[in-house]
Order: structure tokens, then sequence, then C-alpha cells
């Protein structure tokens, strides 16, 4: 049968699960290769006789293929190139598509000949430990000198540095039942229950369903298993209430019955298709969900057990039975168990040349040495594999039998079993503890994540039969828990297994190196030093030896390692235990997470309604929080921003400007306690508001510290607007609804945030009114006696409902005028068609700041969530007369202590200077120490009305200490000035340009 | 100045006529529309309904959904907290709400704040997976129902509305207008493995 063709000289000519119509070709370190649509990268590599595939982690020691599966810690290798090379794929579930390239990784100059190699020349060096013990001193050479050259010498594939080329996306999936796994129990489950009309995901890792079906030469139904399987995945796709999901992987099992998914969309392609994602991340909701992740085999640590050549038994069977190939043309097989035989028989009959079974166990089933003689094999009971041999390939191992005798036997393949570990991860992710069983030397899942149960192999039932009954009968329990009538589904015919096992874990006779974790390059030696060092508990293991760790997270190895420690330290199994998984199963990409939101798109952004004319008027903008804001709106010929937005402040302060301030928030107060909810809400009074006018407020939080301030306007008794920073507008909606909801529910309080619902500009400027009459004509009198300072109105112009506040952040004689939101953009170009007369200019949020600095209005930096309201020089809006939130605390000691820290301006001495904003204040000559710290500068501007640096901050008793000379002190940026302390007001301080 | 009226614009009035061959999902935006809040006083909710119930003939839902009549819709966002759509109303309609429901119920125009896009196609549950993480399968979410929550980080109110001619699921999104563009931006990403129409504004 064995007809090695010309170009693969292991793949058979015929069987397999494999297209040979369609040839696909692709390139292993510059080479090129054929493979065929079916193949992963593995098993077209192992078709060609290809069996080094990497170098390992520590030591560079050449690896091969040890797994045939998703748990694969050796055959790591680098995808493609440039912008999309992925390092650390898995050439075991890599499906090969033409022209793929991929490279092999952590080698130089190459992999055949890898000068990093010599690492295993110092390997004691390198044991469990060594760096913590070996760089300890100096301590400043750690970062520096010892891990950037620690991680040159050890570590795995390179990432692009190149932004990815491909897009992501999240979805989510509701169903009754979610299948883990598409093997022969989680077939069988979806197919009864979707059967019964319930809404069924089938997820599964592989690109083909079936799992061990695909990978065994078993029947069902006298039929070859995998066309069984199929059928069934035929069926289940035809089913509208079934969703089938190929490669995807269940990675994680979270609060809520929820699970996380990814689906590979387009890793199997050269690049996505149009408008497909590369991958996409499913949130999954399940009523109930079966766990149908089959096992993961076990090797045995034994001496040069990680020569390429050597895997695992069940992999060799895959490789052959799914993949036409043969992974040697000698082969032996060392195990403990049952199972493994069937691959020395199946090998045997493929024609491979089976020399030897090397079984652990002295008592085997008559059955089983029946048939191994029949086939001319070899048998060694109670025997072991001491020793491989050969240099970059297996060629030969060595084997003492039960008298003691060692003798070599010439073999290119070793087939080894240590038994199945339930593929039971998923089950501990919300807490659970697997369960130690004797009887299948293995773990099994302890306590399962709420309404999941699990099926066949992944709860240690390893038979055929025992995984289509429970797999069934899981999937009928489920249809009827959501409500479906499943009819009971005849059960498929199949043949009788073997799955004896009797536990060995660690051929202690071995002399030469013998791997219990090859991914992290951890030996049987590591173990035993940690043991005697007393890390004996799992997780101290864990963390000493690297055991479990990286991209496996020691599926293959924990179990061996788990076990020896056991011996080594005479305690049984039970109570060693074992470290619990934590998300993600396997390795997920981080842009799968990420999906559409990257870059500037990684949260949702709001556009005001007049940003579109903001845009046209080559406005700058500036994020603040979701928001864009206009920050300024420069000039052909202005050569900084700076210029700019002195150009803004000046023009303003000389004309009229005008500034977008919509998206402040507004919060729309109703009832008939709206007023004694504001009492409670703001730490000064506003149920005496008369309607028809606006007040400024302060709030704080519970704990007396200032939180926002704004103002509010009385539209009518029962009805208030209040306006929030845009920063805090969220917050301050949280705040004002839990104090409605949960404080005092009591009150006749109606809130709704009607921040979306006005287009608010702000006009200000001493041409403002002129603006605003020529704006409004009749619709509005905005003379000073209709609409004087702190006074709101309501009416209709031009055919709108509109508000006017006469409110002002900038010093200047303004008004902010709002008009709902989609007559916005109409209203800014009314708002500049009417001022062009006046020279209206608009300003960005710089001049605002600017002007408000000038002002000594605090914002965001000083309310910072240090500053209570005397800091910010508003102690006197404390009323004495109520009660409101924060009153209470806020007269701690050490709140109102006289020496906190002030508001205060400051300006600079040498008028030339620049202030930067964080610098400390202190004393002249004084040290830079924490304890002479005096205070800290919070804003500061240019200020183009008196041509210097300007500044807000808090300082020590700042107020009473007007005049006097101290230090802006800037570390970070090496600043030190002299600068004076001023009162915060440096322009207009009489405010008669606002009551213009 | 001329005192000419004001003229709104459309929530996305650069989008232009956008396609995506494939056919699978529409996307329009209902324009025009009077849209308020309104919130029942302090115990009044039994007499609002009854007000709602004599003036609309219709019973206000006391949970996520949404009841019509004629050009009106009452949709339940919160306890005793609907939102309340008028076709062609614009910002009129609250204020006649407003009166109508005066001192039962607080209302507040929303006409300019709120944007609702109506959605449909044989793909569209498939597009709307993408971003809304509840079940709109329509054995769990039927014709009436309505949800308010979030659709790829932007909050939403989506409502079910009767199948199109065709059998084909249609859906009602309203969300805040200053997160059109974003959501605008989301909904193409998503729809364009199946194609998608943007259908500009509708009237209706």
């Amino acid at each position: 049968m064995a007809n090695p063709s010309r170009i693969a000289p292991n793949r058979l000519s015929s069987g397999g699960l494999i297209d040979r119509e369609r040839r696909l070709h692709f390139s292993f370190d510059g080479r090129t290769y054929g493979g065929y649509a079916g193949d992963t990268l593995a098993s077209a590599l192992l078709g060609h006789g290809v069996k080094l595939l990497g170098r390992s982690f520590k030591y560079h020691r050449p690896r091969g293929v040890l797994t045939a599966g998703s748990e694969e810690p050796n055959a790591l290798v680098e995808l493609r190139k440039e912008a999309r090379r992925e390092p650390n794929t898995r050439a075991t579930t890599v499906e090969l598509f033409d022209g793929l390239e991929a490279q092999s990784q952590n080698r130089w100059p190459s992999l055949k000949f890898d000068a990093g190699a010599i690492n295993s020349l110092f390997s004691p060096l390198f044991a469990a430990g060594f760096y913590y013990k070996t760089f300890m001193w100096p301590a400043s050479f750690w970062e520096k000198v010892y891990e950037p050259a620690i991680r040159r010498a050890a570590g795995l594939g390179r990432g692009s540095s190149e932004a990815d080329p491909d897009s992501y996306e999240k979805i989510h999936a509701f169903c009754d039942l979610l299948v883990i796994g598409g093997g022969p129990a989680g077939l069988g489950a979806a197919l009864s229950a979707g059967r019964s009309g319930a809404r069924v995901i089938l997820c599964d890792e592989d690109y083909v369903l079936g799992g061990r079906l695909n990978s065994d030469a078993r029947e069902i139904n006298e039929q070859p298993c995998s066309i069984w399987a199929q059928h069934t995945t035929a069926e289940l796709e035809a089913m509208t209430n079934v969703r089938v999901l190929r490669r995807t992987t269940v990675f994680g099992v979270y609060d809520g019955a929820t699970f996380g998914a990814v689906e590979r969309v387009a890793d199997h392609l050269p690049s996505p298709p149009p408008h497909q994602p590369r991958q996409r991340l499913w949130k999954i909701v399940a009523r109930r969900s079966l766990l149908a992740s089959g096992a993961i085999e076990r090797h045995i640590v034994f001496g040069g057990n990680d020569r390429p050549g050597v895997m695992t038994a069940s992999a060799a069977r895959t490789y052959l039975n799914r993949f036409a190939v043969i992974p040697g043309s000698r082969a032996a097989v060392f195990t403990n168990s049952d199972d493994a035989w069937t691959t020395a028989l199946d090998l045997g009959k493929a024609g491979v040349q089976v020399e030897a079974i090397v079984d652990t166990r002295t008592e085997i089933d008559p059955r089983l040495e029946n048939k191994a003689k029949l086939g001319g094999i070899a048998i060694f009971r109670g025997a072991q594999v001491l020793d491989t041999h050969g240099t970059h390939e297996l060629r030969a191992i060595s084997v003492r039998s039960a008298d003691g005798q060692t003798r070599k036997v010439a073999v290119d393949v070793l087939a080894v079993s240590g038994g199945w570990n339930p593929n039971l991860g998923l089950t501990t992710h919300l807490g659970g503890r697997p369960d130690w069983s004797d009887a299948l030397a293995a773990f099994v899942p302890g306590e399962v994540p709420p309404r999941m149960t699990v099926a066949g192999a992944a709860g240690g039932r390893f038979t055929l039969a025992d995984a289509l009954r429970e797999g069934m009968a899981a999937g009928t329990a489920a249809a009827e828990a959501a409500g479906f009538a499943a009819r009971p589904e005849p059960l498929p015919r199949v043949d009788d297994d073997h799955v004896g096992v009797k536990p060995f874990w660690h051929v202690t006779a071995s002399r030469s190196k013998a791997f219990v974790d090859f991914q992290n390059d951890v030996t049987s030696e590591d173990v035993a030093l940690a043991a005697r060092e007393g890390f004996k508990s799992v997780e101290l293991l864990k963390r000493y030896t690297t055991l479990g760790m990286a991209t496996d997270q020691g599926k293959t190895s924990n179990v061996n390692g788990h076990a020896m420690i056991a011996q080594l330290t005479g305690r049984p199994m039970p109570e060693v235990g074992t470290t619990v998984f934590r998300p993600p199963h396997t390795p997920v990409a981080i842009g799968a997470f990420a999906g559409h939101h990257r870059g500037k798109h990684f949260r949702p952004g709001r556009l005001t309604a007049g940003h579109r004319w903001a845009e046209q008027q080559g406005a700058s903008f500036v994020e603040t929080g979701q928001w864009l804001r206009a920050q300024w709106f420069a000039r052909p010929g202005e050569a900084d921003w700076l210029t700019t937005v002195s150009r803004e402040v000046r023009e303003t302060r000389a004309r009229v400007g005008v500034c977008d301030v919509s998206t402040l928030g507004k919060i729309d107060i109703q009832g008939t306690d709206a007023g004694i909810f504001l009492d409670r809400i703001y730490a000064n009074m506003f149920s005496t508001v008369p309607v028809g006018k606006v007040r400024y407020g302060l709030m704080l939080r519970e704990d007396g510290i200032a939180m926002d301030d704004g103002t509010s306007a009385r539209f009518a008794d029962d009805h208030f607007v209040m306006s929030t920073t845009t920063a805090n507008a969220g917050k301050i909606m949280h705040h004002l609804e839990h104090a409605r909801q949960v404080l005092w529910p009591e009150f006749d309080v109606q809130l709704v945030s009607v921040t979306e619902q006005w287009a608010q500009y702000s006009i200000a400027g001493p041409c403002a009114r002129a603006l605003l009459e020529r704006l409004l004509g009749d619709a509005c009198d905005v003379s000073d006696v209709a609409l004087p300072y702190l006074g709101c109105a309501e009416f209709i112009w031009r055919g709108v409902p509109t508000r006017i506040f006469r409110v002002s952040f900038s010093g200047e004689l303004g008004y902010e005028l709002a008009v709902p939101a989609n007559f916005g953009d109409a209203a800014i170009r009314a708002i500049m068609e009417a001022g062009a007369e006046f020279g209206v200019i608009p300003y960005g949020t710089e001049a605002l700041s600017v002007m408000r600095i000038e002002k000594g209005h605090v914002a965001g930096n000083e309310l910072n969530g240090m500053t209570t309201a005397a800091d910010l020089g508003l102690g006197r809006m404390m009323s004495k007369k109520k009660d409101f939130i924060g009153r209470v605390l806020a007269e701690r000691p050490g709140l109102v202590d006289p020496g906190r820290p002030a508001l205060v301006g400051i300006q600079p001495v040498d008028r030339a200077a620049r202030l930067r904003a964080g610098a400390h204040v202190l004393a002249p000559g004084a040290e830079a120490t924490m304890e002479n710290d005096e205070g800290y500068v919070t804003s500061v501007a240019f200020s183009p009305m008196l041509g210097h640096w300007i500044g807000l901050g808090f300082v020590k008793r700042g107020p009473a200490r007007i005049g006097e000379r101290v230090r802006a002190y800037d570390p970070v940026r090496g600043g030190d000035t002299e600068v004076e302390l001023v009162p915060p007001i440096f322009f207009d301080p009489e405010g008669k340009r606002l009551h213009g | 100045m001329a005192d000419t009226a004001l003229s709104g614009l459309s929530a996305l009035p650069h989008i232009g006529m956008q396609t995506q061959p494939g056919g699978g999902v529409t996307i329009t935006e209902r324009y025009g529309l009077g849209i308020a809040t309104m919130q029942a006083r302090q115990g009044q909710d039994v007499s609002l309904r009854e007000r709602i119930r004599q003036h609309f003939l219709l019973e206000l839902p006391g949970r996520p959904a949404i009841v019509r009549t004629g050009s009106v819709s009452f949709t339940g966002i919160g306890p005793h907290h609907w939102l309340a759509v008028s076709a062609g109303g614009g910002h009129l309609f609250s204020s006649s709400l407003r009166a109508l429901v005066t001192p039962l119920a607080s209302v507040s125009d929303q006409s300019g704040g709120y944007v609702v896009f109506r959605v449909g196609g044989r793909a569209i549950r498939d597009t709307l997976a993408k971003g809304f993480p509840i079940d709109l399968d329509p054995r769990a979410f039927k014709p009436g129902d309505a949800a308010t929550t979030i659709v790829s980080h932007i909050g939403a109110t989506i409502w079910r509305c009767d199948d199109g001619a065709d059998g084909s699921a249609c859906f009602e999104i309203a969300l805040f207008r200053s997160l059109s563009q974003s959501f605008w931006e989301w909904f193409v990403s998503s729809a364009a493995e199946f194609g998608y129409q943007w259908q500009g504004t509708t009237q209706q």
C-alpha cells in the first residue's frame, strides 16, 4: 500500500481526507513543496519527510511535530510576510493554502545549523530558577543588560511591527445548546438537539468536523467513521436552527452562561476576501452547554524524548489515517496503555515496518497481543525506552526490556502514549477544580460551570460508544430543558475499543535530557530541583520552572510534571492537585478582541451639529471625551497655534466671537420638587431662583470635595435646565439619577438628558448684543433691561423653538443661544451671517480656555477631585440654610485646614518667561523636596491681553500671600521660574465688560 | 435679516447614495419626526395611562415594547419613562404632547436629539448581531418588542417592526444624533459582506 510519490515520499497514494485533485504549493524556509487541499502545514511537511521544524525555547534543540492538534508545543512557525507576519502559529493547525509561506523561528543562521544550540552545553546555567539566582547583582543591570540578552537568546517568533492590514469583528449569538467540539459526542448532541428544533451552535476548532473520527480507522453503522461524521455534518448544516462554526475555538467561559469563541474566518486563505474579516470574535450566550472537547494524549518523560521523529501515538495515527502520510518507514511504539497499540496496528497495515511495541505494563490484553503478533510486531512487556539517537532526526532508540537488557532498535519514528488527559480546561474557568481519577490515571472535570454538561472523552469516558451515547443524551436533555419535544434517537452501532491504562510517567533510568514541557524546555531535572528546593506546590512549581506556561499552557506537560512532583514528594495525586486554566484556552489575537474598534475608532466619536460647518472653516479639532470640538480656526499665514489662539482672543474681546458649546451636558429637571431637589444637589440655593433666571452652582461629592460646576436655568416653577462640564456630563447624570432614585425617591422629580437635543453657541464680546439684535429681530428682546446678566428666555425664532441664556465664561458680554440640534447647522451659519458686519469670528476651545484663565474661572484642571469649595475660592457658596450632598464631610478638619493650598493667580517675574502647568511651587532657595512643596500650577496660558504668560494654581495660604515671590519648579521639563502670586482674576477684575 | 424659517438637516446629509452590491440590508433615516421623552410625575402613572388611553386609544407599555396608533408610537425606555415618536410631527409634537399630559407627566422635546434609522433586509439580523448584544432571533424578539441597549458601544433603543412584504425583518433604531456618524461607520463595516443600500431619508 505504501507508494511514496516522487514529490512527497511519505504520502500514500490513496486514503485520507485530502483532495488529491487540488494540489497546493507552499514554502518552508524558502524551499517550495507541494501538498493537497485538506492538509495542515505539518502533514504536508511530514509527507515530504521534513521532520525538523523548529528550535526549542532555551536550548535551541532540534524539534519536530509532537501532536496533530492545537496542543502542539514544538512545531511553532512564522507564517506569511511583512505586515501579515504571524509568529508562533502551530504547524499542526495551519490549514494549507496555495502560496503559503512559512519560516522556522528561534534559530540563527539556519534551522539545521543553529548557533544558539551552544546553550545546550551550558545547560546547567539554564536550570529552573537560574535567572533569579544569578542575575541579582548589580540591580541596575537587570533591565539594561541581563534581560535584553536573555530575551535575545531565548524566545519564540517575531511579530510584525507594521499595522495589521486585515480587519476583525465581533458578533453576538444566543442558543439553547452550545456544543463545544465536533467529535462523536458533539456531533451526536447537535444532531439530537437540532432534530428537536432547538437552537444549537456547534463549534469546532478544526476545519473538518469529526474529531478523532477522522483520525481513526473505526466503523459506525458498518461504515468508516469519518463518513458518519460527514453525513452528520451535512444534516446539521442543512438545519436552519443549527449553526455550525468550523475553525472556531471556544476559548473562555464567563459568568452568565457566556462563552467567548474565535472564528478564523480567513486564516486559511492568503488574504481575506473583500469585506470579510480575518477573524471574528463570538460572544455566545447559551441556555445549556455541552463540553465535548475530547482528550489530549500525554507523552512520557524519557531521555531524548524531544528528538524529531518522536510524536504522540494518536498524532502518528492522525497523519496516517486522515492525511495519508506515513510518519516514518520504521516505527516503534512506547506506551503504558491500550490505545497506542491501535497506532502500531494501523501503521503496520499501511506498510510501515513496526519494529517494536515497548509497553511499561507486564499484563496486556491478550486480544491486543494476538493482533500485534499476527502483524509480526515484537512486543516488549514491562520495558522502557531509555534514550533516543540521531542528530536532527530520530535514527534509533535504546530499549531496556524487563530483564534489564538494553538494546538499540533502529527506527525513524517513535509513537509515544502515556495515556489521555480529558481536555477539561473550560470547566475550570469559573473556578472549578478537576478531580483525580486513579482508574483513568487522569484528572477529570470536578465542579463544572452552571448548566454545562461534559460528554465523552472530555469527561474521561474514552470509548466511542460512550461518546455517542452521552452526546446524544445531552442533546436530548438540553432540547427538553428549552421546551422542545426531543425524540430519543437510535444509537449508532460501533465496535469495541481498548482503553486500559496503567500510570507511568518518567523513565528514571534515563541519563540524557528528558523533557517534561517541550515548549519551555523544562526537564525532569528541573522538576527534581524544584522539589529539592521546596517548590512543592504545583503553582510554585509552575512559576519556578515555567512548566505549563506559554502558548500551549502545558496541555501536554502539566500532568506529567505534577505526577513527578507527587512521586518526588511522596504525596498522592489528589493532594498534589493541578494548576487551573484561565481563558483563553488557546491563544487569541488581540485584534479579534478589538474588532472594529481600532485606531481612531477605538470608541465611538460624537460630532456636534456645527461640526461640518467648523470643518469648512478650517477648524482643528480636539478630542474632549468622545466629542470632537473645534480647538482653533487657523487663518492662512498664521505661523502657529498660539498666533491663531491669541488672535481669536483679541478679536473676541475687541468685537465678537462665536464658540460651539453644544458638548456641555444639559439635563432637563422637571417636577414639583425640582427646586428642592437642586438645593440638595448644589452647595448653594436654587429653589429661590426666579423663573427666567440662571444661577451659577457648585456641587460637591458626598465626601465634601468639589465635583462639578455649571449653571441651572429656571424656565418654569417646575422646570430647570442644568448645564454641566463636557467631561462630567455622564457622571453628573448618574449622580442625579442616584439621588432621585435612591436618596430621595419621595421627590416628584423627572430627569432626562437633553444634551443631544440642543445645539448651543456662545456669542461673546462687546458686539454680542448687536449681533443678536440683528439675528433675532423681533423674536426676542435682548436689551439689558429685558435680558439682564443671568437672564434666560424661550421663544420661537424663524419657526424653531429657541432658548437664550445670558451667561459668560469669557468675561465678555455673553449669551448662549440654543436651537434643536437638527437646526444647529443652519443656526451657526445664520449667526455668522448676522455677525459679518460686526466682524464676528469663530473661536475654539483653546481661546475659550485662555479667556477663562484670564478671568480666573475654574475648570477641569482645578475641579480635579482633590479640591474643596474653599480651595477654589468658592467657600461662600456653601449655604448654611439647607442640607446638601457633601455638606457634612466638607467640615472634616483636613478639608477646612486654613493651611490648605488655595486658588491663586501666578505670573512670571520675568515677563518673557514661560509657565507650565504641573510645576510645583517652592519658596526661593528651598530644596526641591516633598516637605518644601507649597502647591502646584494647574492651568497656564499666554494672555494676549496682558502680553505674558499667566497661570492658576493652588498655593498654601495663597490668597493671604498676594505679592509674594515663589518659584514654579518643573523638574520634568527642566523649568525653575521665579513667579509672583497675584489675584486669580487677571483681566477686567471689576467685571465691567460682563455687564456691558 | 430675512425671517425665513430655518431649515433642518438630516443626520447624515453627506452620505450620498452609498451602496455595496449584495442586496443584504437596507437602511434609511426617518426624517421630520416629532420625538419626545415622557415621564410620569410622582404617583400619576395610572392617570397618565388613562389620559393616553382616551386620547390615543392605546395602552402605554409597562415593559420594553412599542405600541402604535396612526402616526404616533410610545416605546418603554425605563420605569414610567417612554419615548414618544410622531411621524412628521417635528418639534411641534412635544408641545402638543405636553399640553395633553400636563400635569400628569414631564415632557422634553428630543426631536433634534435622537435619530431614528429603519433597517431591514434578509441579512439584517446577521448584521445587527455584530453590534447588539441582545437576542434578535424571531423567537426571542417579536414584532413590538423593544430594548434599550448598546450597539457597538453606542447607546441605542431598538424595536422590531412588522416584517416586510418579502418576509424579511425590519427594525428601527433610535440613537443620539451626535453618534450617527459612528453608527453609520459600524453599520457599513458590518453589513458590507452582505451588501447594503442607503436609501436616504423617509418622511414616514
